[in-house]
């Protein structure tokens, strides 16, 4: 039966070959569909702007207090169990924080109402460099390439400094 | 009589202007205390493009998928009549079986988790996480999986609307706007509560509630974790991505694939980091699922699960 539908397809399409008035008909009728097609992604496209504006308009996030050393202890022993820390420092906005645990710098950055966490080696992370007040720390992952702390200038400094 | 090969409708088209309203109802209510829900403009932004993407992404593979439905049915088994009640039946629990080994092998092996991943990394659970849709899911393959009810005899027709019939009811369970659903009704199907584990991150809770419409093949086969009140879900995925870029979004785990490709040392590895489960890598150096629950297993033994409130926020 399938086989069938296939053939009389084949059938139609053959047939209509050379007939300028058919072709023409078919001209259009694709025309008509990618017109369809275009005007139904265009609607979409409107639809989900007006979702967009509404949420913004709405505001209804997460409420994102800024962090303190409690709360970023919590937040990495999620992500990082039974990893000691050995120090944190607290991104001035409250929106972050660098830890230390060995070898290893925990860090935690805000994205838009939540946080994301990534490690990675100590030394790496004393190279962090300072553009206009914040430190863009650069990980070695397609999916969080970067984070960027506004940690006190010295940070870095105080961190080498500091004996375990 | 000859099966239709196109569905005469599709479920999924019909349901948009619900999808639409139950989206905007949701963040007005949540808006004026009436609901829980918490909607972030920015991820917000993020699922719907993924949706309209996932669309277009859909049409590409679209036609492939439904030639290869047409072609296999040709050869099909049994004739069994789209007009016929048990038939909608069975196609209702076979269909919906299929379901469940998809997501769990597009949960449990790297591969497929590079096209199903895109829907799990929103730390928000609300309706417009129920869009944020797979744009290579057809590429991956794992339409392949629904093959063999053509070859039973179901017309693809049939097969299609019924995909959408799933699709359409996963779609409402994407919320926390509702807690628990009548016993029966937890036991049976699957509710927003069964949902929002399998859409945590707390080691508890990964792996699990693979279901589509019922939640009984999770119970049959093991999967089944129940939502406590005592830990509340967290969610995204183990590492969670560190912009909201869509494509990034699209294709991080297909790129980590890539990455770690060209640093096997042997087939053995460059199968290890296509097909072994998520988080596999050949010295054990990074963890997978069931490391991390093993993991948070063992802490329990030393320390029982805690009331996290401040998780819940």
């Amino acid at each position: 039966m399938l086989k069938d539908t296939v053939t009389s397809g084949l059938r139609l399409v053959t047939l209509d070959v050379g007939h300028g008035a058919v072709e023409g008909r078919q001209k259009s009728g694709a025309a008509s569909v990618t017109l369809k097609y275009i005007i139904t992604q265009l609607v979409t496209l409107s639809i989900v702007g007006g979702i967009m504006g509404l949420v913004a308009w709405v505001r209804i996030p997460r409420a994102t207090p800024p962090l303190d050393e409690a709360e970023v202890k919590r937040r990495l022993a999620e992500d990082f169990p039974q990893t000691p820390l050995d120090q944190i420092w607290l991104a001035l906005d409250g929106a972050g924080a660098v830890a230390r645990s060995g070898d290893l710098a925990l860090l935690l950055f805000r994205l838009g109402d939540s946080y994301v966490s990534r490690s990675m080696a100590w030394s790496q992370a004393l190279q962090a460099e300072a553009i206009k007040g914040r430190f863009r720390f650069k990980f070695n992952d397609f999916a969080a390439p970067k984070a960027s702390l506004a940690l006190a200038p010295n940070w870095a400094n105080a961190a080498m400094g500091e004996t375990i | 009589m000859a099966a239709p090969s196109a569905p005469a409708i599709d479920p999924v088209t019909l349901a948009v202007p619900f999808f639409i309203l139950a989206i905007v109802l949701e963040i007005l209510l949540a808006r004026f205390g009436k609901l829980k829900a918490v909607y972030e403009a920015k991820d917000t932004a993020t699922s719907l493009l993924m949706g309209f993407g996932s669309g277009i992404a859909g049409l590409l593979t679209g036609g492939v998928v439904f030639a290869a439905s047409a072609w296999v049915y040709q050869y099909h088994l049994f004739d069994i009549p789209m007009s016929a009640a048990w038939a909608w039946l069975a196609i209702f629990l076979l269909e919906d079986l299929t379901y469940y080994w998809f997501h769990r092998l597009s949960h449990e092996r790297r591969f497929w988790w590079a096209a199903h991943v895109n829907h799990h990394t929103s730390q928000h659970y609300n309706l417009a996480t129920a869009l944020r849709q797979t744009w290579t899911g057809g590429a991956a393959g794992t339409w392949a999986l629904w093959l063999p009810l053509s070859l039973l005899g179901f017309p693809p027709a049939m097969i299609a609307i019924q995909k959408g019939i799933s699709l359409v009811y996963q779609f409402w369970i994407h919320t926390e706007a509702v807690r628990r659903l009548p016993v029966w009704v937890e036991a049976l199907f699957n509710t927003p509560s069964h949902h929002r584990v399998h859409h945590a991150r707390n080691p508890r809770y990964l792996d699990s509630n693979y279901a589509g419409i019922l939640i009984i093949w999770d119970r049959m086969f093991g999967t089944f974790v129940p939502e406590l009140d005592q830990e509340p879900c967290r969610y995204g995925v183990v590492k969670n991505l560190g912009d909201f870029n869509i494509f990034r979004v699209a294709f991080h785990e297909w790129v980590g694939i890539f990455s770690d490709l060209l640093t096997a040392r042997s087939p053995h590895e460059a199968f290890g980091y296509l097909f072994g489960a998520p988080g596999w890598s050949p010295d054990g150096s990074r963890q997978t699922s069931t490391m991390l629950k093993a993991q948070w297993s063992n802490m329990q033994t030393a320390e029982p699960v805690k009331t996290d409130p401040a998780a819940a926020s």
